[in-house]
């Protein structure tokens, strides 16, 4: 409710603008006496000015950005604020959305659910109700209960979560599903004839991890007729790690499938590779992110990865955007940054031509407008808010990433 | 005029603006030295702080960094005496030392680990070779920074400086949590904030940590950035806006922005305790400025109101005023001067009052005459409203009409543009094919000049072949002159009967030539045009009647039937050229006859058209002959055509007998024409328009046509012949020597006048064309001489000449000869001219009455047919022939051998003597057949015995033959 009054509050102030300038331009056309002209033009002025401190005043939107900002698994986020940040100043810079500035709200989940929980609600009672994020499924899928009971709109530029899809709920998702990294993934395999499978997977990240999972599993038995191994880990459970690669020892197969943070499993690939350095890895699009060559060196060379942003992509668009957030933050773009500025993009849009920021309009235009001009190739949203993009394969060569 | 206003509050006002002016100006430049002098503390405080930053950063950072680059190539020495362990020992010192440092490294150039502090067994020899700073490491000697990044071990944010030292890499891991000791300052009340940004504005350094862990970049960062490029001293931002910026590039290459802010509210306070301390000056000095000033233009303005509540005074009659005093000078003088002028005009009214007086009569009166002229002038007025008025509603008129009239100007000029262009567009058309019409008309020219070239060669050519033929005609008519006059001499002499049989035959054939050459001349006369159209009275019954008459002995002769048809209903005396009708009508006859072997031939006369004046006839020539053939038909009136059929009979002639005709009618306004099938005989037909004559003229046309009678006795003339020519000249002799005459002979014009200056004579015949001295030349020689005749009168001069052309007559009648002959001269015509020119006085006239008679004849039938004198000679042999038979018949009759009605025969005689104009023989029938019809047989007898005589007499000088006479044309 306290969004429409915003609303209306604003066009009241156009309309008190727009009748200021009308009044003096009224007053100039009349004043025929000298004296009296001298006084109106004066009066005029002051009312202009006041009319166009008015005008400037004009309240800004406030869009909330939550995710994993601090710690060691914030780069996703972080990353994705980036973009959201740039985009945010490119629209202001332009003139905000029907004149009014964008503002962005950032929170931290701390890669805690229950902090998460707490931070969209700090968003409700702030009346800040149009959000992007989580970055990462663990973050959004507990809360979204809550999310649902509320008038919010939750978009998140890279939660895959497949028990998010087709459900016409309060989340918007600008990334397709963990079941296409999956067929992405399993069609990289049955290139190199891969069907002897471990999965390892990060416990913390149950809602996106175990999707992916069950969908890689299914698939490579679809395939192969084979059934890979699954197992877990969990830093705050070093035994797991242990557990696992000594199962890796005995088992002996002919690749990994590797679900975890680029931290992690950057650190992973090294002890896995200390093992048999001959073992394939695969990894899924969360690790996609610098970090993983950074920190994997060597042990992550010639890894097949999930990818959603082509870095040799030569369109304008991105030639422009990758220098862009280069020249801003010293660092490359990645699929976060760009997902993030699109969505940021996409929902002024929505704003602007929807003329509001109730969420339920918001979400209504967006599947209205159905097409977005993406930075690298357009994409759409379908009426459940949900995302079918095409991924990208890459494999890890000399510390790079190249398209496969 | 401008506002009025008070002398006091002008001078308090202006006084106070000028005071409030002059406080403001030095009010502001106070302001400006101290907001000067406050910023240069700021800048002071600043630099203060910049300094300690840098200091601490050399010290915390920099300092180990050169410490282990001195240290690093002993480190690194692999078989030195230090073992790893010691080595890492001395590293873990360094970073104790200095507590930023979480992670002190050695790499060599593969990118492999070499040493790391604090140590860790299993980091050593393990590959960095694609860790961004590696990849990204810095040249040789010089320093790089990362981006800041978390660390796996600390979970902080953290940034990696490389330093290359050509052989190892020196990395250090600085955890920018435990960097905020660079940053403490509690020096300066006005800074808020110190914070230190990498290159990209990144926190690096800042009291709040979380902005520095959630890796956020420093708010309005590009804006500082080009501040700081600008060269500004200190940046306004929108972010913060209770605060001013400070931006500073600190440390060595890339290096990091220190930026500090300052709080607006302190930096400025002192500005506005002076802002209040000078806005409170300028009202006190006001205030004070305004109480002094009242004060010391009290009494001067008291003053004043007394000098002006004086004149006041004055103005209400109050002269008698009182001096008022003053201490100042200038009001002192004016009171003196207001009681001067208070006197005077009290003066000045009491005369006025007077004249006003009279004046006020005078205005009363004027005023009532003004009243009435106003009130006439007003009805003046209101009529002028009401015209000025129409002819404004007029004028708007005419202004509406003069814009749709421009507008319909402009629209037609448009129109008028359009077509214009289109006109011009034809015209350039238009032009060049008139160009080219031009050059065709000057070709044409150019033939045409060609073709009149031609038809003047043409015409000559034709001209010059119409000569040819005249002259060939003479060259021939001379020669021919002499054989017929060598016949008509020698059938005077005594000729045995075969004798003159030849003779007959040969003069037959002559005639034929002569009148072949006749045809010949006379076509050429057509073409040259030398034919004159004669306009003379006639009857166009005689002509008809003459015609058939002439031709009904031939018909007969050819057993054919010819026949005359012709009504009496138009009128019969007409004007025209008979002769040439004549011609042209025997023409058609003669032809007819001659080519028709059996049946008629007929002549039709029918009215075509007739008005008062005016008679349109047809003459029709019908004939059951062999006919004409269409081709045939198509040449018939051409020049040199004879008709005739392949195997039929041939005929002679020129073939000019029917072009003859035809440019005859044509040259008398008629047509000719032919209808005719082969087989089925012809119709040639003449249709021409002839005036009609007044009744009574014809009879004396007729008379006139009689030749007085001449005889062929000349004896007793004395005649001069001047001829060239020895045949004619010979010839001309024996004709006159034997018709008695005394000739004499001379050969050309000098000898003839010899012979009139020896002798004189009755007549001369002189030749035109003669070498030495030509005829014309002679005969003038001669009248210059005037000779005379025997009888004493100019002596005639017959000219004698083959030149048949036109003029030929007017040259010699000019060179003075009397009269003319055409070669080859007919005996007939020298007797008759002889006669007619020279009269003598004869001693014996000896006359004969019979060839008196039979001249005439001749004479009388070829004036009335127009033939020539051979074939009326024919006409007459045959006449004479069929009178003798005539009589035989009669004879045989009267003595009862025969059965004829004699009345009858003797009808016949006397038409047919009639025809041929023996007018003698007619005359004796008339009588004879009324003898008879009265039964005077006596009477019957002497007149046929009479008839008998006159026709032998006719027998004797034409004697009949048996020839065939075919010379009709």
């Amino acid at each position: 409710m306290q969004t429409t009054e915003l609303m209306d509050a604003s066009s009241l102030e156009e309309r008190m603008c727009f009748n200021l300038k009308q009044i003096i331009g009224i007053v100039k056309i009349k004043t025929g006496k000298r004296v009296t002209k001298n006084i109106l033009v004066v009066a005029g002025i002051i009312v202009l000015s006041i009319g166009q401190i008015g005008c400037q005043s004009k309240e800004s939107i406030k869009i909330g950005l939550v995710g994993t900002m601090t710690g060691p698994n914030s780069d996703l986020s972080v990353s994705g604020r980036r973009g959201a940040e740039m985009a945010i100043d490119e629209i202001n810079s332009t003139g905000g959305v029907n004149g009014h500035k964008l503002e962005l709200v950032v929170k931290d989940d701390l890669n805690d659910a229950a902090v998460a929980l707490k931070m969209d609600q700090e968003f409700v009672k702030e009346n800040v109700r149009l959000i992007i994020g989580h970055y990462t499924s663990g973050m959004l899928s507990p809360n979204m209960d809550y999310i649902n009971s509320q008038e919010v709109l939750m978009m998140g530029p890279t939660i895959s979560a497949d028990n998010l899809s087709a459900l016409d709920d309060n989340f918007i998702r600008f990334i397709a599903s963990t079941k296409e990294q999956a067929s992405a993934l399993i069609h990289v395999a049955q290139k190199l004839n891969q069907s002897n499978f471990i999965i390892l997977y990060d416990e913390r990240n149950k809602a996106f991890t175990e999707p992916l999972v069950l969908n890689f599993d299914n698939q490579l038995k679809n395939k192969f007729g084979a059934s890979a191994k699954i197992l877990s880990f969990d830093p705050n459970q070093p035994v797991l790690l242990t557990q696992a690669l000594d199962a890796i020892k005995v088992e002996k197969p002919q690749a990994i499938f590797l679900i975890g943070s680029a931290e992690d499993s950057s650190s992973i690939a090294s002890k896995i590779k200390a093992i048999n350095s001959g073992i394939q890895l695969y990894g899924p699009l969360w690790v996609n992110t610098p970090e993983l060559i950074k920190k994997g060196g060597l042990a992550v060379e010639g890894m097949m990865i999930v990818g959603a942003l082509d870095n040799s992509n030569q369109t304008v668009t991105f030639t422009n955007f990758k220098k862009k957030f280069s020249d801003r933050y010293g660092e490359v773009p990645t699929f976060s940054s760009m997902y993030s500025y699109e969505t940021m993009k996409a929902l002024a849009k929505s704003i602007d031509e929807s003329n509001s920021i109730k969420p339920i309009d918001i979400k209504a235009k967006m599947i209205e407008i159905g097409t977005f001009e993406g930075v690298q190739e357009p994409f759409t949203i379908d009426q459940f808010g949900d995302n079918s993009r095409k991924y990208l394969m890459f494999k890890i060569e000399n510390g790079s990433l190249v398209l496969y | 005029m401008s506002r009025q206003r008070s002398l006091k509050w002008q001078l308090l006002v202006g006084n106070t603006i000028i005071f409030s002016v002059m406080l403001t100006f030095f009010g502001a430049l106070l302001f400006l030295f101290i907001y000067n002098q406050s910023l240069v503390d700021i800048q002071e405080h600043n630099n203060q702080i910049v300094t300690m930053v840098e200091d601490r950063m050399d010290s915390f950072i920099d300092n180990p960094i050169r410490m282990i680059k001195e240290i690093a190539p002993y480190l690194s020495q692999k078989n030195g005496a230090l073992s790893n362990e010691a080595k890492s020992i001395y590293l873990e010192d360094v970073v104790k030392m200095y507590p930023y440092f979480e992670q002190i490294k050695i790499i060599n150039e593969k990118g492999d680990v070499e040493m790391v502090a604090p140590y860790q067994n299993e980091a050593i020899n393990t590959s960095v070779a694609y860790e961004s700073f590696f990849i990204n490491k810095p040249k040789v000697n010089q320093t790089a920074l990362s981006g800041v990044y978390i660390s796996r071990k600390t979970n902080q944010p953290t940034i990696t400086i490389t330093a290359n030292l050509g052989t190892h890499l020196i990395v250090g891991d600085l955890s920018l949590d435990k960097m905020s000791v660079l940053i403490d300052n509690t020096s300066y009340s006005a800074l808020d904030a110190i914070t230190i940004v990498d290159i990209n504005g990144n926190y690096l350094v800042d009291k709040d940590v979380k902005k520095i862990s959630e890796r956020q970049r420093y708010v309005d960062f590009d804006i500082i950035k080009q501040s700081i490029q600008d060269g500004e001293k200190f940046t306004d931002i929108p972010s913060r806006p209770k605060s001013l910026v400070k931006g500073v590039k600190i440390g060595a290459g890339e290096g990091w922005y220190l930026l500090l802010s300052f709080s607006k509210a302190v930096i400025y306070k002192s500005l506005y305790d002076m802002t209040k301390v000078i806005i409170s000056l300028v009202i006190i000095v006001l205030l004070t400025s305004w109480i002094f000033i009242y004060l010391n233009f009290r009494k001067a303005i008291m003053d004043l109101k007394a000098l002006s509540e004086s004149t006041l005074r004055i103005s209400e009659g109050e002269y008698g005023m009182l001096k008022e005093e003053s201490i100042f000078v200038e009001f002192q003088e004016l009171g003196d001067h207001f009681a001067m002028m208070s006197e005077r005009i009290e003066e000045r009214e009491s005369e006025i009052r007077i004249l006003n007086e009279g004046l006020e009569k005078l205005v009363i009166e004027r005023t009532v005459q003004l009243q009435e002229t106003n009130e006439s002038l007003e009805e003046l007025n209101a009529q002028l409203e009401e015209e000025i008025a129409e002819r404004l509603s007029t004028e708007e008129k005419i202004v509406y009409m003069n814009q749709v009239l421009e507008d319909r100007v402009d629209e037609r000029t448009l129109e008028l543009k359009k077509s214009n262009y289109f006109l011009e567009e034809v015209n350039a058309q238009l032009e060049e094919e008139i160009e080219e019409h031009q050059k065709t008309l000057d070709l044409i020219k150019n033939k045409d000049e060609a073709l009149e070239k031609a038809l003047l060669v043409a015409d000559d050519a034709n001209l010059s072949k119409s000569q040819f033929l005249a002259n060939m005609s003479h060259e021939i008519r001379t020669p021919m002159n002499g054989i017929l006059g060598m016949l008509n001499i020698m059938s005077m002499t005594s000729l045995n009967e075969e004798q003159q049989n030849y003779l007959r035959t040969i003069r037959s054939s002559s005639d034929s030539l002569l009148t072949i050459l006749n045809d010949i001349l006379d076509y050429s006369k057509i073409e040259a045009g030398k034919i004159m159209i004669k306009e003379e009275i006639f009857e166009l019954n005689e002509t008809i009647h003459d015609l058939y008459n002439l031709f009904l002995v031939s018909a007969k002769h050819k057993g054919l039937d010819l026949q005359i048809s012709m009504p009496n209903d138009f009128p019969n005396i007409l004007i025209g050229d008979e002769n040439r009708l004549r011609q042209v009508l025997s023409n058609l006859v003669g032809n007819a006859l001659k080519f028709t072997a059996e049946g008629f031939v007929k002549l039709k006369i029918q009215k075509l058209h007739e008005t008062q004046n005016m008679i349109s006839l047809r003459f029709s020539v019908f004939d059951s002959g062999i006919g004409i053939s269409e081709s045939e038909q198509a040449l018939l009136f051409s020049r040199f055509t004879q008709f005739g059929h392949k195997g039929g009979k041939k005929t002679n002639g020129t073939g000019l007998g029917l072009a003859i005709s035809k440019m005859l009618v044509t040259l008398m306004g008629g047509q000719i024409g032919v209808n005719s099938k082969l087989g089925e005989g012809s119709d040639f037909y003449v249709d021409m328009t002839f005036e009609i004559a007044e009744e009574g003229l014809g009879l004396f046309k007729r008379h006139q046509k009689y030749v007085k009678p001449v005889s062929n006795d000349l004896s007793g003339y004395e005649i001069l012949v001047v001829e060239d020519d020895t045949t004619s000249l010979y010839m001309m002799n024996i004709i006159l020597s034997k018709l008695n005459a005394i000739v004499t002979l001379a050969e050309d014009g000098s000898i003839a006048l010899d012979e009139v200056s020896k002798k004189q004579f009755d007549v001369i015949f002189m030749d035109v064309n003669m070498p030495i001295m030509d005829g014309l030349i002679a005969s003038r020689k001669i009248r210059e001489m005037g000779i005379l005749s025997r009888n004493h009168q100019p002596i005639p001069i017959v000219a004698m000449t083959a030149y048949a052309m036109s003029g030929d007559k007017e040259k010699c009648l000019d060179a003075g000869m009397t009269t003319y002959l055409s070669k080859p001269v007919v005996y007939d015509q020298l007797i008759q001219v002889i006669t007619d020119c020279a009269y003598i006085e004869k001693a014996t006239p000896d006359r004969s009455a019979l060839s008196n008679i039979l001249e005439s004849t001749i004479q009388d039938l070829m004036n009335a047919s127009g033939l020539d004198v051979e074939t009326c000679r024919f006409v007459i042999q045959t006449y004479v022939k069929q009178s003798i038979e005539l009589l035989g018949i009669i004879h045989m009759t009267l003595s009862g051998e025969g059965t004829e009605d004699v009345g009858l025969l003797l009808h016949k005689l006397k038409g047919s003597s009639g025809n041929v104009r023996a007018n003698a023989v007619m005359e004796l029938a008339i009588s004879a057949e009324l003898a008879y019809k009265a039964e005077n047989f006596n009477k019957l007898g002497q007149l046929i015995v009479e008839i008998e005589a006159l026709i032998s007499e006719y027998n004797i000088i034409y004697p009949v033959t048996n020839d065939k006479h075919n010379q009709l044309n």
